[in-house]
């Protein structure tokens, strides 16, 4: 199967999910309907974790480079997965979420900054003038602020316990850094267009995309439309993950590439 | 680009099926400099070793340390290094 198959297949996955969410699940009755609604979330959230769990098992967790930075993501979308589902089972102490909320922000951060460097790092530049490259950026850091500060200031402004409020900032934060972070994503998918990579990274920042939609359609849309955003923007951000991860494990295979 | 390096020509090949064409030629000019001090088109069969050595650590972060020793198998098998 080829990066672009399994694009396609995540693309089918994520329109199945949303299809599913808007025209079945929300048509039954609570509890059987809470319960359908959190099995679909978690599905996806449990997809891009395996996925990446995958990939960091191939590059050998945290001895290699990418490794590290699939090593994180996995941490982040199991963290994510866990705490959502303690969440909705009922079981797990705030305190708890909050801490899994902290850690599981840091290691997306982490994740994002690693796989925004791996160009660099590995002795490379981003392609073109370096006037688009400040546009590119300083487009992301326009849009991460429009998406994120009203958040922030919700946050501030609460009146939630202290650990909580820390966590709601921290996930803030994680969120602004992540969507600024989609810059040098963009710009190394340019840098390695009509290369394997460039399927990775590109993969990598749609995810992104899903999360500024997710994000996004709490500011922006009229209440009618946010539900079935929300939901959009998530099995997107999973499904590319997973995408990105199938792309990333291809060129680590013999014979991967027709040369 | 001249003819008597068909040295370029493999390496561009192997890395352009990971990297893209445009940012394989540029690596190839990056590391042909910082390993070699010549430009690409100067590059002989002898200055392959060197060379390979100068990308193994570019192609590792990118693809990892397994993939990237099978490329530079596959260029040395494809250069008779």
């Amino acid at each position: 199967m080829k990066p672009k198959t399994a694009l396609a297949i995540a693309a089918s996955i994520v329109l199945a999910l949303v299809v599913a969410d808007a025209f079945v699940v929300y048509q039954l009755e609570d509890p059987t309907k809470y319960v359908a609604h959190s099995a679909l979330r978690a599905l996806a959230q449990g997809i891009a974790a395996v996925a990446a769990g995958v990939v960091a098992a191939r590059f050998r967790w945290l001895t290699e480079y990418v490794g590290r930075a699939w090593t994180l993501l996995f941490l982040f979308y199991t963290l994510l997965a866990v705490s959502y589902v303690l969440n909705r089972a009922g079981i797990g102490s705030p305190a708890m979420m909050d801490v899994a909320t902290i850690i599981a922000n840091v290691a997306a951060i982490g994740a994002f900054w690693l796989f925004g460097r791996a160009l660099r790092v590995a002795g490379l530049q981003f392609y073109g003038p370096a006037v688009v490259k400040i546009v590119v950026f300083l487009a992301a850091i326009a849009v991460a602020c429009a998406l994120v500060m009203p958040t922030v200031v919700d946050v501030w402004l609460s009146d939630a316990g202290r650990l909580s409020r820390t966590a709601d900032l921290v996930s803030a934060v994680a969120d602004m850094l992540t969507f600024i972070l989609v810059a040098p994503l963009l710009l190394t998918l340019w840098a390695f267009r009509g290369g394997q990579l460039s399927w990775v990274y590109g993969c990598l920042a749609l995810s992104t995309i899903g999360w500024m939609i997710n994000q996004a359609a709490n500011d922006l849309l009229p209440a009618v439309a946010i539900r079935d955003a929300q939901m959009t923007g998530l099995f997107l951000a999973c499904l590319a993950v997973a995408a990105a991860a199938f792309s990333q494990l291809a060129t680590s295979r013999s014979g991967a590439a027709n040369v | 680009m001249s003819d008597a390096t068909p040295v370029v020509a493999v390496f561009t090949r192997h890395l352009a099926a990971y990297l893209g064409q445009h940012t394989a030629a540029m690596a190839m000019k990056t590391f042909a400099k910082q390993a070699l001090g010549i430009a690409p088109d100067q590059l002989q069969i002898p200055d392959t070793p060197k060379l390979l050595d100068a990308l193994r650590p570019m192609l590792s972060t990118l693809i990892g340390k397994q993939r990237a020793e099978e490329i530079a198998l596959l260029i040395r098998r494809d250069l008779g290094v």
